[in-house]
């Protein structure tokens, strides 16, 4: 206790010192609860974005689809009124989306655009996600019109507005080609850089018609409880007489996949921050036990062992590694909370970057992450000023006394 | 004298008679394009394409004016219009009615080997290319002649072509068409040949893609009349989307 006391006591004996490591310590656990808090922010808006518009927690295809994906093989489907009452009753399944995804042309003005329309059942897209987010102006198309929502980039590219009426044009399910004339009831701000091609949303039933692909769609986008993985062994085994491929969102998406991977990478570089500020502190220390040389001598002169010299000067550096990474972690949780409210705008940054990532980004902080990141802080930098005060330790009194 | 006289004739008359019957490559282009030309025509058929995923067929009917005017009608209610200038389609779907122009001329009719401007016919090739007879060749046991087109413009679609015109009726047998660098893009093969109203026409037709793969098209002309009166507002847009 007493050792405790005199190293309170010696911390603040240079008060200048102390703070200068005590910052170095609190800059890199701020700048890393920041960093957590953002990269947790990227990969849940990432997952939103995924699992809403892409790949759905797990996503139902048929068994060839994606080997023939580039070649827009609708006649590759699946049909829906067989499946939907599994989907009904299983316990796991939280929300279902399904959709016919195919490529098409606009035709306005005697030239083609292309586009990436999506078949909606807006009455289940409702139950799956969001929809007033996503819906910037008008409102959503009706079941069975011939209405479309179309992506705000869309619109102001091709100077569309709620009212027009557009041609789609597209190969169908008997790979022959069509066309269909829609009016735009409605524009949509889906937030996502790859989000913001050229995309259409019509009425599910308007596209089966028009792809004759009456009652079939290309994909089936899950939710569900618990985890995927576990849910997707258990519908694979459930559905194996069929020739679906149902994949979890980790195996859809590889770039998601990596992101999870990558985040032992990101306590690599945590570590990394932290021995940087501990250079301070072993400098600082290292300082200090040149400083006091003599009452070193004195302290071993007058009988304290090597043990507890050492313990003293750790002591002192946990202390002001303590507090310099309870202030860092505080602040750096603040800061994570005030932008979790404002958002940061990448905008400029992620253009041209096809990662399903919003521009602007909430970070989400962790409850656990303060937590990790103090006990981390504390104990790098602890362990760092051993080295100064193993060194201290070994001073001889001879020599230190010599200073006296 | 007279025997060196009558000798120096015959000599004349045996070295020039080739060129007497032989035909230029000019000649044999208008030719076998006269017999391809009727004054109206209504047909009906099926084409059948096949991919990696499959064979399908749909079925037509086709009327068509001269040269510059015909419509195509499909299966599932796609209609074609060619005029004199332009290629229009129709959907039944469709409040507007598509002119293709530029590259969506390239498009595949209903998924096959066939674009929209093959479709349309390879229009007059004298006007377009300059014609070279290569030589006289045996294409499936029959005699033809071998051609070469070599496109004077850029308005074609494509730059190069090789054609074989059967000897006895001038029908065109076979086409390949090619790029510029002598790129291979299109094969297409009269594989059989009817008579329809004592006219001699080719009725089952074979198309292939070279740009695509595992793809192949096969049309079949399965009625054709001759000479028929069509209502002239038939070519019109307002009855393309009747």
């Amino acid at each position: 206790m007493k050792l405790i006391k005199i190293a309170y006591r010696n911390v603040f004996r240079n008060k200048k010192r102390s703070l200068l490591s005590g910052s170095a310590v609190a800059v890199g656990a701020m700048t890393i609860v920041f960093l957590f808090a953002l990269i947790e922010g990227m990969r849940l808006d990432m997952e939103t974005n995924l699992v809403n518009f892409f790949n759905g927690e797990i996503r139902i295809r048929d068994r060839d689809y994606e080997k023939y994906e580039k070649y827009n093989p609708l006649h590759l489907n699946i049909i829906w009124d067989e499946i939907e009452p599994f989907l009904i009753q299983h316990e796991d399944i939280k929300a279902y989306s399904p959709r016919v995804v195919f490529s098409s042309s606009l035709y306005i003005n005697e030239k083609m655009h292309p586009a990436i329309a999506f078949g909606i059942d807006f009455a289940l897209e409702a139950k799956y996600q969001k929809l007033d987010d996503i819906l910037y102006e008008g409102r959503l198309p009706s079941d069975n019109e011939n209405e479309l929502l179309v992506s705000l980039a869309l619109a102001k590219n091709l100077n569309l507005k709620i009212g027009d009426k557009i041609t789609l044009l597209s190969t169908t399910a008997e790979r022959s080609t069509n066309a269909i004339t829609l009016s735009i009831v409605g524009l949509a701000n889906f937030g996502v850089d790859s989000m913001k091609q050229p995309i259409t949303w019509l009425p599910l039933q308007r596209a089966q018609h028009f792809l004759k692909m009456e009652a079939r769609v290309t994909e089936i986008l899950l939710k569900v409880n618990g985890n995927r993985t576990l849910v997707t062994e258990k519908l694979r085994t459930q559905l194996d007489d069929r020739d679906y491929e149902i994949k979890s969102l980790q195996e859809s998406d590889i770039i998601y996949d990596m992101m999870e991977m990558v985040q032992s990478v990101y306590y690599m570089i945590a570590l990394f921050f932290f021995l940087l500020g501990s250079t301070v502190i072993v400098n600082t220390t290292v300082m200090v036990v040149y400083e006091r040389i003599r009452e070193i001598g004195t302290l071993r002169a007058l009988g304290m062992h090597n043990r507890l010299l050492t313990t003293l000067f750790l002591l002192e550096g946990v202390i002001i590694s303590s507090v310099g990474a309870f202030v860092g972690v505080v602040v750096g949780s603040g800061v994570s909370l005030l932008f979790n409210r404002i958002g940061i705008n990448f905008t400029q940054a992620l253009s041209g970057v096809d990662m399903n990532i919003s521009n602007i980004i909430y970070p989400v902080l962790d409850l656990k992450t303060p937590v990790i990141v103090f006990v981390y802080a504390v104990c790098v930098s602890a362990l760092a000023t051993l080295i100064p005060s193993t060194k201290a330790a070994k001073i001889e009194v001879v020599e230190a006394l010599k200073y006296v | 004298m007279y025997k060196r006289i009558l000798f120096f004739g015959l000599f004349l008359i045996i070295i020039s008679s080739p060129a007497l019957f032989c035909l230029t490559a000019q000649q044999i282009i208008e030719k076998a394009e006269n017999r391809e030309s009727f004054q109206s025509t209504y047909s009906e058929g099926r084409i059948v394409s096949t991919d990696r995923f499959g064979s399908k067929e749909s079925s037509f009917k086709s009327w068509s004016e001269g040269s510059e005017s015909a419509l195509l009608e499909f299966s599932d209610g796609q209609r074609v219009l060619k005029t004199k200038n332009d290629i229009y389609l129709y959907y039944p779907d469709a409040e507007v009615v598509i002119r293709l122009q530029g590259s969506a001329l390239r498009q595949s009719v209903l998924g096959s080997d066939l674009s929209y401007e093959d479709a349309s016919g390879f229009g007059d090739t004298l006007s377009n290319y300059d014609v070279e007879l290569i030589s006289d060749r045996l294409l499936n046991n029959r005699d033809s002649y071998l051609l070469s087109l070599e496109a004077k413009s850029k308005n074609v679609a494509y730059p190069k072509q090789l054609i074989w015109v059967d000897k006895d009726n001038f029908i065109i047998m076979r086409r390949e068409l090619y790029t510029k660098s002598n790129r291979l893009l299109k094969e297409i093969e009269v594989l059989e040949i009817g008579s329809f109203e004592n006219e001699l026409v080719p009725k089952v037709t074979s198309v292939v893609d070279k740009l695509k793969k595992e793809s192949s098209t096969k049309m079949y002309l399965d009625l054709l009349h001759l000479n028929v009166n069509h209502d002239k507002s038939l070519f019109s847009l307002q009855n393309l989307t009747w």
